[in-house]
Parts: structure tokens; C-alpha cells; sequence
């Protein structure tokens, strides 16, 4: 059925119709929760969140990209949740060495013992890659994961993230140089072909 | 090796790599690009991180995420619930506009109402003294009450002795200004007063028991005369006639104002049910949607 069939179904309040939206996009919602909020758990809380948030809401979407409408959703919810999380810090579970410093064990070493799919999802270079993304700002965070993994052009991430699209293009290239930056610490854990291309680096 | 980069240039490199630049500015950052080492070096690392994040499979959701009714609070039937919630909004809306009317329709028509009671009330009184009075004597109405209105104690030729019009006389401006709604004005007694006080002329009022005293002959010659025949049977006869149709009037007057007076109070009542009726459904389709 068409999407915009869908929508307006689901904005007279059918649960059906918006169940149907969000078989077509849970994909990229929980992507987007998981980049952004770096462990699963939290990610399909927010994910979940974010759909009921999003029937509640209907009657506020104005037209336009659909996807994008429910991007920022999901996306302001890892914010909150993120924000919510700094204010009230959790006691570290990393180990601590003599002067009670944390031992740094970084969670892409560690064998969590995954599933055969989750390791196949948890690649070396993603989990190098959604480290790097982790210590990023969390405003640049959104940005470079709605650019660069969710594949929006500029104006459909300004509209995510509610901010000019210049704003999304600075934002993006400091993301990008950071993200560089972290790699290159990395760079000997990544695949051989990422290792080659790295090489020419000086 | 970056660092002669500025920050500028490190926002054009990477709008350049996602074509976000403008063909102006490409072409100005193609020949920087040519003109400086470093510059292609920052690009190649800008090139190649974004390269990396782009390899990366979709990350397929762990599960399905659909929304159960309890999730979302609502109940079977919703989406009937969903259409039917504007129009019950209208419906109660039009229902309280309306019902508000009403209750201004009646407030005005009652502000009227006490004073068709007494007129009613006043009339039915006035056959005998005005047939008294048509026997008393011939002075026209006019004399007596140029101000009054209503038909019956106009006919009545009003005269002259201080007592025996007083009950008229009152009655008659009780009559003529009833509409105007005063409760004084309605009592017999006071109008006794106020034509004792019109015939003394500056004088105040007279105490109620003084006008009392003052209006009881007059009643007593009322029922007296009209034994008597008197050589003017013609105006009497106008007099009993137009006091007759007064009370006829008086007497079909008074169950009109009662029957406006139900017919008000039933609509209200009805408009008052309609209005609860449909607020409590609308309320009960709002929380129904689970909005």
C-alpha cells in the first residue's frame, strides 16, 4: 500500500496502518537509536519509545519525508536519554588499577559472546567504528550517522536535527576529522583492506 | 601536517567529497587542492573515513517493533472513535451556543414576565369599580388618565371625589405602568397612594393603612351603584363591555405566560441534556483515541 495511504490511515487512528509504517522503517529507526546510543538494550527501549511517540503524535506530521519525521523522533529521544544518563552517571564498570584510574578496555577487544549474527553485525571495524562514534559530541554523533550510515543529503538531516543546513555541514566535517583521528588509533585492528589504504597515510 | 588547515577549509573539503559545494566553489577548492600537499592529504583522510562509515551494513532491528493497543491506550474501535471525536466536538459545541441563546431569550422575555401576572391579576379586579365609576359620573378618561394605556380603565370615566376613583384611578395607572415592571405599581394599595399623592399634589406617599381607608369607600360605592340606574347607560355599557374584554384579556393572558413560561424551561432542560450528553461522549472519544 502507498505510504501516503498508510499515513493518512494511521492518522485517523489506525493501529494497523501505522504498524505497517513501522515494518518499513524500523530498520533505519533502530539504526539510528543504536548509533547513537552505542549498546542495543537502550536502543530498542528508545526505538520502542520513539514509534509509540510517534502514533501519539500523528496529527502534528505536516507532510514531507516520513522517514525523516520519524528520524528526529527517535533521534530526540536517544538525546534525552543520553542527557538523562549524563546527569545521573552510573558507577563505571571498568576495572580500576592502583590509583583508581579506569583500565582501559576498550568493548571492541572484549569477547562479549555474542550470537553468530550479532558477531557478524559487530564487525572488527563496526565495533571500531561505533567506538569512535561513541566519543564523539552527541550533536555530531547525529549528524555523521544520519549523513554517512543512514545516506541523507544535507537538507533531510538539518530537518532531523532541526538546525540550518550549514550548521549540518560543520557539525558533519568536524565529525568527519574526529572520526578520522580515532581511526588512526585503531588502524592496525581494522581488516587488512581498510589496513592498505591506511597505509599511504604518512 | 593539518594543521596549516583551516577549519574553513576542512568544512569545504567535506561539503566537497558529498557535492554540497557550489560550482564556485569547487572550482576555487580544486586549485587550492592543486596548490597544496597537505590539502589533498586532508581530503584523502576525509575521503577515506567517510568511505569506512559508508561500508557499513544497515543495522537490521533485533526484533519487530509494532505497537500493540495497550502500548498506545486504545481500545477496539478506535479508529471509528478517531472520526467520530470532531463531530461530537461540534455537536457539543453548537449544542452549548445554542442552549446559551436559549437561557439569554428567556432571561429577556422573564425580565417581562412577573409583569403579565399582575395585569392579569389587576384586571380581573376591575369590572366593579369601573362600572362604579361610569355610574358616578361622566368625566371623560381623559381627565384622569392621559398616561394610562390599557384599554379597559381608560373606557372607565374616572372623577372626581378623592375616594371613590382612588381604587380606579390606581388601578388604572397600576395597569398603565405595569409593563414597566415595578411591584409597587402592581399593589392596589399603593395605587391608592399615588393617586392620593397626585390629587394633594406635593404630598408624600400616605401611609398603606391610610390608603387603605381611603380606597375602601370607593370599593363600598362600587358595589352600590351599579343598582342604580343612571342616565348615561351607554358609556356604562362601553365601561362593563371594555371592562369585560379586560378581563377576557386578563383571563386568556394569563395562561399564555404560563405556557411561555413552560415552553422556556422545557427547552432549556432538553438543551441542558443535549449539552451534558454530547460533552460526556466527546470526552469519552478523546480518551478513548488515547491522545
Amino acid at each position: 500500500m502507498d505510504e501516503a495511504v498508510l499515513i493518512q490511515s494511521a492518522q485517523r487512528g489506525s493501529l494497523d496502518s501505522f504498524n505497517q509504517l513501522v515494518l518499513i522503517y524500523q530498520d533505519a529507526v533502530y539504526g539510528q537509536a543504536y548509533r547513537m546510543m552505542g549498546e542495543s538494550e537502550p536502543a530498542q527501549d528508545a526505538t520502542q519509545e520513539a514509534f509509540i511517540s510517534a502514533y501519539r503524535s500523528l496529527g502534528s506530521y505536516r507532510g514531507g519525508s516520513f522517514k525523516a519525521w520519524l528520524l528526529r523522533i527517535v533521534t530526540n529521544a536517544c538525546y534525552d536519554e543520553l542527557r538523562r544518563r549524563q546527569r545521573h552517571p552510573t558507577t563505571s564498570l571498568e576495572p580500576l588499577d592502583a590509583d583508581d584510574e579506569e583500565i582501559e578496555s576498550p568493548r571492541w577487544l572484549a569477547d562479549e559472546g555474542e550470537s553468530p549474527e550479532a558477531e557478524t553485525e559487530r564487525s572488527e571495524l563496526g565495533d571500531a567504528i561505533q567506538h569512535c562514534l561513541d566519543n564523539l559530541p552527541v550533536e555530531f554523533r547525529a549528524v555523521v550517522v544520519l549523513v554517512d550510515i543512514q545516506g541523507m543529503d544535507y537538507n533531510e538531516a538539518a530537518e532531523v536535527v532541526g538546525k540550518p543546513v550549514g550548521t549540518v555541514k560543520s557539525r558533519l566535517a568536524r565529525a568527519r576529522m574526529r572520526l578520522r583521528d580515532c581511526l588512526q588509533g585503531v588502524w592496525e585492528l581494522l581488516p587488512a583492506q581498510f589496513r592498505l589504504v591506511g597505509e599511504n597515510k604518512p | 601536517m593539518t594543521t596549516r588547515i583551516t577549519g574553513h577549509e576542512w568544512e569545504d573539503l567535506s561539503a566537497y567529497l558529498d557535492g554540497q559545494l557550489s560550482p564556485k566553489e569547487s572550482t576555487r577548492l580544486e586549485e587550492k587542492l592543486q596548490a597544496s600537499a597537505d590539502l589533498r592529504a586532508a581530503l584523502n583522510d576525509l575521503s577515506q573515513t567517510r568511505s569506512l562509515l559508508r561500508s557499513q551494513p544497515p543495522v537490521r532491528a533485533p526484533r519487530n517493533f509494532l505497537l500493540t493497543p495497550k502500548m498506545v491506550g486504545v481500545r477496539r474501535g478506535s479508529a471509528r472513535s478517531f472520526q467520530l471525536f470532531p463531530a461530537m466536538r461540534l455537536a457539543s459545541a453548537l449544542a452549548v451556543a445554542l442552549f446559551i441563546l436559549v437561557l439569554a431569550g428567556d432571561l429577556l422575555t422573564a425580565g417581562r414576565q412577573p409583569a403579565v401576572m399582575p395585569v392579569a391579576f389587576q384586571s380581573v379586579q376591575m369590572p366593579a369599580p369601573a362600572a362604579e365609576m361610569k355610574s358616578a359620573s361622566e368625566v371623560p378618561a381623559l381627565e384622569v388618565g392621559a398616561v394610562m394605556e390599557a384599554p379597559a380603565p381608560t373606557e372607565a370615566p374616572a372623577e372626581a371625589s378623592v375616594e371613590a376613583p382612588a381604587e380606579t384611578q390606581a388601578e388604572a395607572q397600576a395597569v398603565a405602568k405595569m409593563p414597566e415592571g415595578t411591584a409597587q405599581q402592581a399593589s392596589p394599595t399603593m395605587g391608592a397612594a399615588m393617586l392620593q399623592d397626585s390629587g394633594t399634589g406635593a404630598e408624600p406617599y400616605p401611609p398603606p393603612a391610610e390608603a387603605l381607608a381611603a380606597s375602601a369607600p370607593a370599593i363600598e360605592q362600587a358595589t352600590a351603584t351599579p343598582a342604580a340606574p343612571e342616565p348615561a347607560p351607554l358609556p356604562s355599557e362601553q365601561a362593563n363591555l371594555a371592562a369585560r374584554s379586560a378581563v377576557d384579556g386578563s383571563e386568556a393572558g394569563a395562561p399564555v405566560g404560563e405556557t411561555a413560561w413552560s415552553g422556556w424551561r422545557f427547552l432549556e432542560i432538553a438543551l441542558a441534556l443535549v449539552v451534558v450528553v454530547t460533552i460526556g461522549w466527546a470526552v469519552y472519544l478523546r480518551h478513548s483515541r488515547g491522545v
